[in-house]
């Protein structure tokens, strides 16, 4: 499962990449995609930093 | 909860929060104000000009708004000259008509002419009413290709006739736009050919 999760964080900020400098943007599409593209990347850098935070706290099941 | 996750999420929200207003509150209309040059509003005064044995006075506008897309217009004295809506433009306002100057921008998967038959002229055939096209030709504008739009239409009630220039460009297109009455638009053919003749793109 966190791997999914990680998988669609490196998506969403591959994204967010592609729209912010690759995407040629019609010239009335500026502001929203300037809105769009940092959206992703703030999404997506926060959720892959979630997704490392999560594991580290969680206690290890000790073996009996 | 981890104290982290909590911390990470909380700062996500704010940036997002900010993200918002810096996109669409008052700090994108003052970066959209700012890229007009105010020198693209001051012209360089010529001499007046003969166009089909009328003395017309003409000035120079050199625009300055976007870098890879300096362009020089000539325009005659009479027309009043404000800065458009949209940065690289002028608006044109002359006793009997109207027109501006803009930049376009091609996407990189088409071209000029592609672009204006599939995209300008189906927006013009929903927008005009009584949309009919009179001209559509390619011509050549200071060594640029350049096509050439004429069309009839009904605006506020009035017949009019609008001729729709399009210039290639090292980056964006190159747009000039005439409109009057159908029966001035051929009277005043000449001044339009003089100002689209003197357009010219300063970084080709």
């Amino acid at each position: 499962m966190k791997q999914v999760f990680l998988f669609i964080s490196i998506v969403v900020i591959g994204a967010g990449l592609y729209l912010k400098f690759l995407y040629d943007v019609p010239d009335d599409q500026e502001q929203i995609n300037f809105f769009v593209a940092w959206f992703l990347l703030i999404v997506g850098v926060s959720s892959l930093l979630i997704n490392l935070c999560w594991g580290t706290s969680q206690p290890r099941n000790k073996r009996v | 909860m981890n104290k982290k996750v909590i911390v990470i999420f909380t700062l996500t929200i704010a940036a997002l929060f900010v993200l918002v207003l810096f996109s669409f509150g008052p700090p994108a209309t003052m970066r959209q104000q700012a890229q007009i040059n105010p020198a693209s509003l001051q012209p360089s005064r010529l001499k007046a000009e003969n166009v089909k044995n009328q003395k017309v006075a003409l000035d120079t506008y050199h625009n300055r708004d976007l870098r890879e897309n300096y362009y020089t217009v000539t325009l005659p004295r009479d027309c009043r000259v404000t800065a458009g809506r949209t940065t690289g433009s002028y608006a044109l306002s002359f006793s009997d008509g109207s027109g501006s100057v803009k930049l376009l921008d091609i996407p990189d998967n088409t071209n000029t002419e592609l672009f204006m038959l599939s995209h300008e002229e189906a927006k013009l055939r929903k927008s005009v009413s009584h949309y009919k096209r009179i001209v559509y030709k390619k011509i050549s504008v200071n060594g640029n290709e350049g096509y050439e739009l004429i069309y009839d239409g009904v605006v506020n009630g009035t017949p009019s006739r609008t001729m729709k220039i399009y210039i290639t460009g090292p980056d964006q297109a190159g747009v000039i736009t005439f409109n009057a009455a159908q029966g001035i638009f051929n009277q005043r053919q000449p001044v339009f050919a003089a100002i689209i003749n003197s357009f010219q793109w300063e970084n080709k």
